[in-house]
């Protein structure tokens, strides 16, 4: 089940880069078909080689939004914000140049303002902040015979 | 059993594979499990948030490719920032377990 950020993060991606979203699944999919392929060719019937290599595989809706998330934080974010904080600036500038006889000018101002003033401080907020933090588990098996897997 | 392992161990064994040649994820699995004699074993789907996040860095790079069974399949590269990169976490990763050998063999 996802979570509101993970929807949030597959609009974003839904509406500012479709073609990366497809990239993900696509690649993501090849994976399991070369080891449903794979466990076939080793003797399992075509239903229980899908079913092990999707469980081999682990939970793929998550997955596929951890990776969205990576390719969202590098640019499709910044890319609706970049849009949504220009249409600010825009409607500010229009309200400014069509409403000065009407003394809500300044408001135009102010919105346009804002919007340059935030835009600037995600800038430099961005700039001094690490990259997405990473954690990998080890897990092991007191028998040796059994494989440690490596995960993250 | 659940230990935490170090910082970047995936991301080195990922560095290492893509050294002898552009390879897909897939591919990047089946050889780590090869070269260990299968004591080291991915879990497949945490590969790619890793390879992403590889990507992001400049470490690989990625093109699509046809794959051995003809197949369209996403191939990453190693970059020169990469390879060095990789020489830097294999200097560390040798110190490592220099130390912890040495406390190891202590009676």
């Amino acid at each position: 089940m996802l979570g509101i950020k993970d929807k949030v993060y597959r609009l974003v991606a839904f509406l500012f880069s479709p073609a990366a979203q497809r990239c993900i699944e696509d690649e993501l999919r090849f994976h399991i078909e070369m080891r449903t392929q794979e466990n076939m060719d080793c003797g399992m019937a075509p239903t229980q080689a899908r079913q092990d290599a999707e469980e081999r595989f682990g939970n793929l809706e998550s997955i596929k939004s951890d990776c969205l998330k990576i390719h969202c934080d590098n640019h499709v974010a910044m890319k609706a914000l970049n849009c949504l904080l220009g249409i600010v600036v825009a409607f500010g500038l229009v309200l400014r140049l069509t409403s000065s006889t009407r003394g809500i000018g300044p408001t135009g101002d102010l919105m346009a303002m804002s919007a340059i003033l935030l835009r600037l401080l995600i800038h430099l907020r961005l700039k001094g902040s690490p990259d997405l933090e990473t954690r990998l588990m080890f897990t092991s098996n007191a028998n040796k015979k059994r494989p440690m897997r490596i995960s993250q | 059993m659940k230990v935490d392992l170090l910082q970047g161990t995936l991301d080195m064994l990922i560095l290492k594979a893509l050294t002898r040649s552009p390879m897909h994820g897939y591919a990047i699995v089946r050889w780590i499990q090869q070269i260990t004699d299968d004591v080291l074993r991915v879990e497949e789907g945490s590969l790619y948030p890793a390879l992403h996040r590889l990507e992001k860095r400049r470490w690989i790079s990625a093109s699509w490719g046809l794959s051995e069974n003809n197949r369209k399949a996403k191939y990453y590269k190693l970059t020169a920032r990469g390879r060095k990169q990789l020489t830097t976490e294999l200097s560390g990763w040798q110190r490592l377990t220099e130390a912890i050998t040495k406390v190891m063999q202590t009676v």
